[in-house]
């Protein structure tokens, strides 16, 4: 790989249209300097900037533009699965299937041996390979990049599963008993579903499940075209790192401080 | 007309064949359990089925409806070779791997049907919603225009022998005079109908390999799961199309000769001629396999060789090895033999390698489908499931066979599925009628409405209801030579639309 792992980390900021550098209008500034009062506290504040703005749309279209963006340092997992747990009490996801998980490996030989975690999740690929294959158009992406699937469009040819290289998504082989299916969209029978970032909890100004329950704090999301979001900031900081590069699916889950590679077999 | 020559032709339609009803009786009973077993997987859902999320999510299902398409795409491959090149002497086969054709295509759309799983919208939503740039699309798209060209190319070609059944005495022959449409078998009828035949089977091969194509793509495109993408996928299908088409036609031709004693009608040289295209692409496909492995093996990288590693020495080997050697090299040999040395021909043997390729094309086509599946380039949320279908997957899958064989003695019932031979003289032309324009009218109407609704299709990809479009306008411009020979012109009031049709179809 010719590009440093900072450059990477600062492209992948840049990536969707305009830089983080261009954007220099007083509300922006203004939430700027919101954020350098804490960095945790920059989450409550995109969240009452996105408040605003779904009040003025309607509830089901895209909250705002923007890239969104999860990054996960990989120092600070600690593997609890908690983001798991989160995920699938957010969403009812179907026993057997998963929207979000946590890989683990031992990693080297004795006696330098590391247990190492990876969270994983729907990449939210910027060229995504199962939105291209998708043959009715039920996965879409929002205007802030998320990769949605409309599980009332899907018709269960599971092409996108084939097609998705990170095994994000699951399918729903089975009729629910009872009124799961009615509470939970992403129990809809006979068709394919994946995370997609809460987009749910994202519109009502939330953070996604998996962030707001990680115990050590080991995710950040936010727009990364946002200069004052806290993932734009860590990307600049940080060398990041994303899954499976060389398949060039550009994907909008960020690693940082680790080893990922070593979970691949390219 | 119903001249002695004709009546083994007739066999199957006059005779009562015992072993065809009891052909009969076993297709409908397991017609009947595959219905039933369908009911079962449709309420209790694809949890009855091997496939899972995290194993294999395409099972048994998708390699068998990528064989069924190969199976039809011999039809076409034959008919339009042996009338494009004149080969006069293969004629007797070609309806017969034209019905094979349209059956097969029936059979794939009914287990795509089954695969997906909301059958309840897969084609509503797929025409409605279908985004331009999905396999799938394309797929529904070709699918369509392939068998309604199909479909029309079969019709037209057996329109006559429709006529000529009309007009002897059978049990159906008054609805067979309706199904011909009014065909009278005059000269210049009979001038149109070749070149319009001729033409269309012209189009019908790049149809026929954009199918095949289109199938390889589903897997070549994807670069997600090692094994699969591929350039050579598309060519690979084809190739394989041609492979799986052969070899079920072999079959199929084989079993009616014996069925009604047609050793003068199907002759054992069409079966050498047949065996020895069916050993030539066998070896075809036999270099495609070795060049697809020595280059997983020789650079590849690591994905790549853990697939083909489960192939040649892995969980899979013992179902690729006797794919390869039983299923496609030994009747190589066999049918190899029976081509070049002047041994005579044993049918029984060259239908039996056949039948051996057939099944090992079905199980390199679960080859292709699932290894690449069971090797993910990243860990899995939970332990991988090894695949392996379950007894309703395998009934709910092969039971379509069961109606295909149904179709096939059905059809065998109603029209001779070997072209009748041209015995007598065409009828005089008719006296000279007002109507050639009319013809000519509609049909460039057609050509119009055809060409609007594809373009209008195609700019308006983005939009929703853009895949009916442009699947509806091909298939408006296929009943262009429908309209060609219904239409009922003036043959005589100007001879020179028929003088062309002379130096042009014959």
């Amino acid at each position: 790989m010719t590009e440093s792992l900072e450059e990477q980390g600062r492209r992948i900021a840049d990536s969707t249209g305009d830089g983080p550098r261009d954007r220099t209008d007083a509300g922006l500034m203004s939430r700027r300097k919101f954020a350098a009062v804490g960095g945790s506290t920059l989450a409550w504040a995109s969240c009452t900037a996105a408040r605003t703005e779904v009040e003025a749309t309607d509830s089901d279209a895209p909250s705002r533009r923007g890239h969104m963006l999860m990054v996960i340092d990989l120092r600070r997992c600690t593997g609890c699965h908690s983001c798991a747990v989160a995920c699938k009490a957010e969403h009812g996801v179907r026993l057997g299937g998963f929207r979000s998980w946590v890989s683990e490996q031992e990693i080297g030989s004795y006696p330098d041996v590391t247990r190492e975690f990876l969270p994983r999740l729907c990449n939210q690929c910027q060229n995504s390979p199962c939105l291209k294959v998708c043959p009715t158009g039920a996965t879409s992406r929002r205007a802030d990049g998320i990769i949605k699937v409309d599980p009332d469009r899907c018709i269960g040819c599971r092409h996108c599963m084939a097609a998705c290289p990170y095994n994000a998504r699951y399918f729903n082989p089975q009729r629910d008993l009872g009124g799961e299916q009615r509470r939970f969209p992403a129990r809809t029978h006979g068709t394919v579903d994946k995370c997609d970032f809460c987009s749910r909890r994202v519109d009502a100004g939330q953070e996604p499940a998996c962030v707001a329950t990680c115990p050590a704090s080991a995710r950040a999301f936010g727009d990364a075209q946002d200069p004052a979001s806290e993932v734009a900031r860590m990307l600049v900081r940080e060398p990041a790192i994303t899954l499976l590069p060389n398949l060039g699916t550009r994907p909008s889950v960020v690693y940082i401080g680790g080893r990922p590679e070593a979970f691949e077999r390219g | 007309m119903d001249t002695i020559q004709t009546m083994p032709i007739l066999r199957p339609i006059t005779e009562k064949s015992r072993a065809l009803q009891i052909a009969n009786g076993i297709l409908a009973a397991a017609t009947a359990y595959w219905v039933f077993s369908c009911v079962r997987f449709l309420i209790q859902g694809h949890t009855t089925l091997g496939t899972s999320s995290y194993g294999a999510a395409w099972g048994l299902g998708v390699a068998n409806i990528v064989h069924i398409i190969g199976i039809s795409h011999v039809g076409i491959a034959i008919s339009a070779t042996v009338r494009v090149l004149r080969l006069g002497r293969y004629r007797n086969i070609a309806r017969l791997a034209e019905v094979v054709t349209l059956i097969s295509l029936l059979l794939a759309v009914i287990n795509i049907a089954l695969d997906v799983g909301r059958p309840d919208r897969f084609v509503l939503n797929t025409l409605a919603y279908g985004r331009w740039h999905a396999p799938m699309v394309w797929s529904a798209t070709v699918i369509s225009l392939y068998f309604a060209a199909s479909g029309v190319y079969l019709y037209l070609s057996m329109r006559r022998d429709l006529w000529v059944l009309s007009t002897m005495d059978l049990k159906l022959s008054r609805l067979l005079g309706y199904l011909s449409l009014g065909y009278r078998d005059t000269a210049a009828e009979r001038r149109r109908h070749e070149h319009t035949l001729f033409w269309l089977a012209i189009l019908l091969v790049p149809i026929m390999v954009s199918v095949h194509s289109v199938y390889g793509m589903f897997f070549g495109l994807l670069s997600a799961k090692a094994g699969w993408y591929n350039p050579l996928q598309a060519p690979y299908f084809v190739l394989g199309a041609v492979v799986s088409g052969f070899s079920a036609l072999i079959v199929v031709a084989a079993l009616l000769r014996s069925l009604f004693r047609w050793t003068e009608i199907i002759d054992d040289r069409t079966f050498r001629a047949l065996g020895a295209i069916l050993a030539f692409v066998v070896f075809l496909y036999l270099y495609f396999v070795a060049s697809e492995q020595l280059t997983a093996q020789y650079a590849g990288p690591v994905a790549e060789r853990a697939v083909s590693n489960a192939l040649l020495i892995g969980r899979f080997a013992p179902t690729f090895w006797i794919t390869i050697i039983g299923g496609l090299v030994a009747p190589f040999a066999i049918l190899f033999v029976q081509a070049i040395r002047p041994v005579p021909v044993r049918v029984g043997l060259i239908a039996g390698a056949a039948a051996a390729v057939n099944l090992a094309m079905l199980l390199k086509r679960v080859l292709l489908v699932i290894p690449a599946q069971q090797y993910p380039r990243l860990p899995l949320p939970r332990p991988g499931v090894a695949y392996l279908p379950t007894t309703l997957e395998s009934v709910v899958t092969f039971g379509t066979y069961a109606i295909g064989g149904l179709l096939l003695i059905g059809i065998l019932k109603l029209v001779p599925l070997v072209e009748l031979p041209v015995a007598s003289a065409a009828r005089r032309d008719d006296a000279p009628r007002r109507g050639r324009s009319i013809r000519g009218l509609v049909i460039a109407a057609t050509f119009a409405a055809g060409v609007a609704l594809i373009s209008w299709g195609v700019l308006t990809r983005e939009l929703d209801l853009a895949p009916l479009k442009w699947t509806a306008g091909l298939i408006l411009l296929t009943t262009v030579p429908l309209e060609r020979c219904l239409i009922r012109g003036g043959p005589g009031g100007s001879s020179s639309d028929d003088d062309r049709a002379d130096h042009v179809g014959g």
